[in-house]
């Protein structure tokens, strides 16, 4: 049994790889099946461990207990109403809810969780070799980034116009390194993609490989 | 609706120009101007647009017959009523408003200058002319003047009806007027009881007006224009009608008709062919020399531009007896420019022009040539012959343009923007379109040599590369393992993550997110495999959680295979898998409450708090590590962004190759505690674990795939160099060349 769900892996591995060979229909194929495969195993995680688990078999077990769920159901209910034109706006109050704490979330955890800790971070005591360079790269890469014409008339601001762009030009050095090992992180991370995909051939499925 | 009368295609109410050709349509009760076809109401009398008439001035009935007004057939010509100065008929006229020209057009000038110095062709130009010229001019102008001193009945009655009396506003005409006739133009009426009009009810109501003003005064009129001897061109000039009338519109004697120096065209009835003896000098001259045959596209805009006139002007030409060029243009001139004319220039000309039967003198040819015609009714003027390349072009059958071919071709763009032309393309432009296709033709016929060459030399590239990344990546699974050994571990992120799970309390509880799905399984399984082997080595207790639908399976295949050595530990007891929805909103959710009431376990679904597992946890305080394996950015800021703030628990992580930049960054901000990265980390991690546990027997498939990824990663930094270096050489040698 394991060996057919195996044999299907490595057929399907092998339809993908024919897309070397070009857009062919038997890559079309192995896309189709993905495609159709992960939505309905989504729906199916959706409908099992979300809507059954979370929410009708609380309500239907103790609906005394558990009356604060009717609170998402009829916001999912009214999510439905967006499949009619003239009932769509009693889907606004859910479609408001969802994008409302959405995005309420999204950005306390940007501030919280990205934004103040990264210029904490920064702001290091210039006594070692790499905090110098992480602030020389943080306000370079900041200053490649200017794009400000300072006024011609005041002769104080054209010397730090200049420092500006000096360290702006080797701010972009640094935005070119980033960019630079983030494409090769992401071509290392498809490579071992491809190593793995040829060990489950050969390991998984043709066994010639121990 | 409203249908268009040239396409017939129904247009909405209100529309001015029709939907599908564009041309202007009439309201169903408006007058069209004839001047810019501006629709107004039916009541007016002149164009609200551009002041032009838009009713005929009729004649009014005699006392005795009652004849039916009869519209004179020619320009338009403003007559509203006058009111003159009723206490001082000698007040010298106020300034002419701005917008009334009183001077006459230098063409006018030297039109005037080019006539003859007989008596009778300089009668028009006394006006202009100073008191001792008027010694030259002829009898019947002289007794005129002695006539000067009209009643008042009498001005008022010519200012009213006189067809030459043109101007809405007399008082400002009064400067044009010359000074034997101001006096009579400037005469109060006398205001007498108007006489029951002749078939009012068939009348509109301006025209009732216009009776009901003209009618008492003309009963006062006194006989002098029949009684005077006139001049033979003038008398010519009286004899053709526009439109032959009907007996019923027999028009009044010449003894009723108003004292003004010239009579209406309608009294002279029924046309009489004027013979080049009895033609004025004057217009003797406009006659051109030769009889010219009218071209037919001369003969569409005159008849095009009658149309638009609305006027009882269509009928001036008749189709059947083609008019002259020469009076086409000239009547054409006369109609663009009607307020520059003056009144006596004005309806003769179109008189002239409308009656078919009338022979000028062909010297009269060159006075109108078209250089002392003004520029801008010479560039109106539309061509003589059709040119090829305007065959093509619409033809403007409306509103002023009409008559004239491709002046608006941006319009018909807009219009229609999508939809191709229907015209056929004249030769020229097709010729055209040929040279255009055959250019586009031979330039991708010449670019196509080299692309098909290009495509041919990478596809002959493109099976090397990927024959050469196939065998770098077979070939060393049936190596020796040569990675295990040279791989460095003592100051690696790896080893730093080692430590961190050694020093774990015994039974201790570790989260394990594998927030990663299929895609990046080959590279994120042998991470998960690694760390997840050493925390069962630890005994420690493996909460798997994923916030991605697949996430949870591959957990459970990754722990199902990690416990196969070790049966003592056991799903529900040692480790349990959830899956967390609800993105921002679950990971809160579990940062801040704790795992949801009601969630179940992945495998066996069951509550939560009836699995071994999880007993005596229900927040993340319960908790010792965290461990993220994420696939993605998003995924590891998700949890960096909604749960590490919360948390002081240290937070390791072991990301994919591509995730590792990213991770960087939390790793120096001190977000993450540790963190190793790709299959080289895992492979290192499994050294270190079996360094550390010697009774291992084996390394892990980390192992084995790091040896492929190294070849793999030489042959492919040693294709870039190569590929590079061809590009230097072949550029090299582009220049040398």
């Amino acid at each position: 049994m394991d060996w057919i769900g195996v044999s299907v892996g490595a057929i399907l591995t092998l339809l993908v790889f024919s897309y070397l060979l070009g857009d062919t229909p038997l890559f079309r194929i192995a896309q189709a099946i993905f495609v159709g495969v992960a939505i309905g195993y989504a729906a199916t995680i959706a409908i099992n461990l979300v809507l059954w688990n979370r929410l009708f078999e609380p309500l239907t077990r103790d609906l005394g207990a558990n009356w604060h769920l009717f609170v998402p159901l009829v916001l999912g209910v009214l999510l439905f109403a967006k499949l009619r034109a003239d009932w769509a706006p009693l889907g606004n109050l859910s479609v408001a809810f969802l994008f409302g704490v959405g995005s309420a979330l999204a950005i306390g955890g940007a501030l919280r969780g990205a934004l103040v800790p990264q210029l904490l971070a920064t702001l290091v005591p210039l006594t070692s070799f790499d905090n110098v360079l992480v602030f020389v790269g943080t306000i370079g890469a900041l200053l490649s980034f200017r794009f400000v014409q300072p006024s011609p008339n005041q002769r104080s601001t054209r010397a730090l116009d200049g420092l500006a762009r000096a360290w702006g030009a080797i701010g972009r050095w640094f935005v070119l390194a980033a960019f630079g090992a983030m494409f090769a992180d992401i071509a290392v991370s498809r490579i071992s993609i491809l190593v793995s995909r040829m060990y489950y051939l050969l390991h998984d499925w043709l066994q010639i490989i121990q | 609706m409203i249908k268009c009368t040239v396409c017939g295609i129904q247009n909405r109410e209100g529309s001015k120009f029709c939907s599908n050709c564009g041309a202007r349509i009439a309201q169903a009760s408006g007058l069209i101007c004839p001047m810019c076809s501006t629709p107004n109401k039916v009541e007016s009398v002149f164009c609200e647009k551009c002041g032009a008439r838009l009713v005929p001035l009729t004649v009014a009935p005699a006392p005795e017959k009652t004849p039916p007004a009869t519209p004179i057939k020619g320009l338009s010509l403003p007559a509203k009523p006058v009111e003159p100065p009723a206490t001082k008929p000698e007040a010298p006229a106020p300034e002419p408003t701005p917008s009334e020209p009183t001077v006459p057009s230098d063409w006018l000038a030297r039109l005037r200058t080019a006539a003859p110095s007989e008596e009778e062709t300089t009668a028009p130009q006394i006006e202009a002319e100073s008191l001792e010229e008027q010694a030259e001019v002829a009898d019947w102008i002289a007794r005129l003047r002695a006539n000067s001193s009209f009643p008042e009945t009498e001005t008022e009655e010519a200012d009213t009806d006189a067809p030459f009396a043109d101007k809405p506003a007399p008082v400002s005409d009064l400067e044009e007027t010359p000074d034997w006739l101001r006096p009579a133009s400037a005469a109060p009426a006398t205001p007498l009881p108007a006489p029951e009009p002749a078939r009012a009810d068939e009348m509109p109501a301006w025209l009732n007006r216009l009776r009901a003003e003209s009618a008492p005064i003309e009963e006062s009129a006194p006989s002098v224009s029949t009684n005077e001897p006139m001049p033979d061109w003038l008398r010519s000039l009286e004899q053709p009608t526009i439109v032959e009338p009907t007996p019923a519109e027999t028009p009044a004697p010449r003894a009723e008709q108003p004292a003004a120096f010239l009579p209406p065209l309608e009294a002279a009835s029924p046309p009489v062919p004027i013979s080049e003896a009895e033609m004025p000098d004057w217009l003797r001259e406009l006659k051109p020399k030769e009889t010219e045959t009218v071209a037919p596209q001369e003969t569409l805009a005159d008849e095009t531009l009658d149309t638009n006139l609305e006027s009882p002007a269509p009928s001036l030409l008749t189709p059947t007896e083609p008019t002259p060029t020469w009076v086409g243009e000239v009547f054409r001139a006369s109609t663009m420019v009607d307020e520059d004319l003056p009144d006596w220039l004005r309806t003769p000309v179109a008189a002239a022009a409308a009656e078919p039967g009338i022979a000028l003198a062909q010297e009269a040819a060159p006075a109108l040539e078209q250089a002392q015609v003004p520029d801008w009714i010479a560039a109106l003027k539309p061509p003589d012959h059709p040119t090829p390349e305007l065959e093509g072009e619409a033809l403007e059958t409306v509103g002023p343009l009409a008559g004239l071919r491709g002046v608006l071709p941006l319009a018909v763009a807009i219009v229609e923007p999508h939809a191709p032309s229907r015209l056929p393309l004249p030769g020229v432009r097709s010729e055209s379109a040929h040279l255009f296709e055959s250019v586009l033709a031979s330039s991708m016929a010449e670019a196509g040599a080299p692309a098909t060459a290009r495509a041919r030399r990478a596809w002959t590239m493109r099976p090397v590369i990927y024959l050469l990344l196939l065998l770098a990546t077979i070939v060393p699974f049936f190596l020796p393992d040569f990675t295990s050994s040279s791989l460095p571990v003592s100051r690696v992120p790896a080893r730093t993550f080692f430590e961190l799970v050694e020093k774990l309390p015994a039974n201790a509880v570790v989260l394990v997110a594998f927030d990663y799905d299929v895609s990046v399984a080959g590279e994120m399984d042998l991470i998960a495999n690694a760390i997840v082997r050493h925390l069962i080595q630890r005994r420690a207790k493996v909460i798997a959680v994923s916030t991605v639908e697949t996430g949870a399976q591959l957990a459970e295949r990754v722990l199902t295979q990690a416990t196969r050595d070790m049966p003592n530990f056991r799903y529900g007891v040692d480790y349990a898998i959830l899956y967390v929805p609800g993105q921002e909103a679950g990971l809160t959710q579990l940062a801040t409450t704790g795992f949801a009431a009601n969630a179940r376990d992945w495998s066996q679904r069951q509550p939560l708090d009836k699995l071994p597992a999880m007993v005596g946890i229900q927040t993340l305080r319960n908790i010792d590590l965290i461990v993220l394996l994420p696939g993605s950015d998003d995924r590891l800021q998700l949890w960096m962004e909604q749960v590490r703030p919360f948390k002081t628990l240290p937070v390791a992580g072991g990301v994919s190759a591509a995730v590792e930049p990213r991770a960087s960054v939390y790793y120096d901000a001190g977000q993450l505690d540790t963190m190793f990265s790709g299959v080289l980390g895992a492979a290192q991690y499994e050294v270190l674990a079996k360094q550390h546990d010697p009774l291992a027997k084996k390394v892990g498939a980390a192992v084995t795939n790091a040896n492929s990824q190294n070849v793999a990663q030489l042959v492919l930094v040693g294709l870039i160099i190569l590929g590079n270096l061809a590009y230097w050489v072949a550029r090299a040698q582009g220049k040398a060349k």
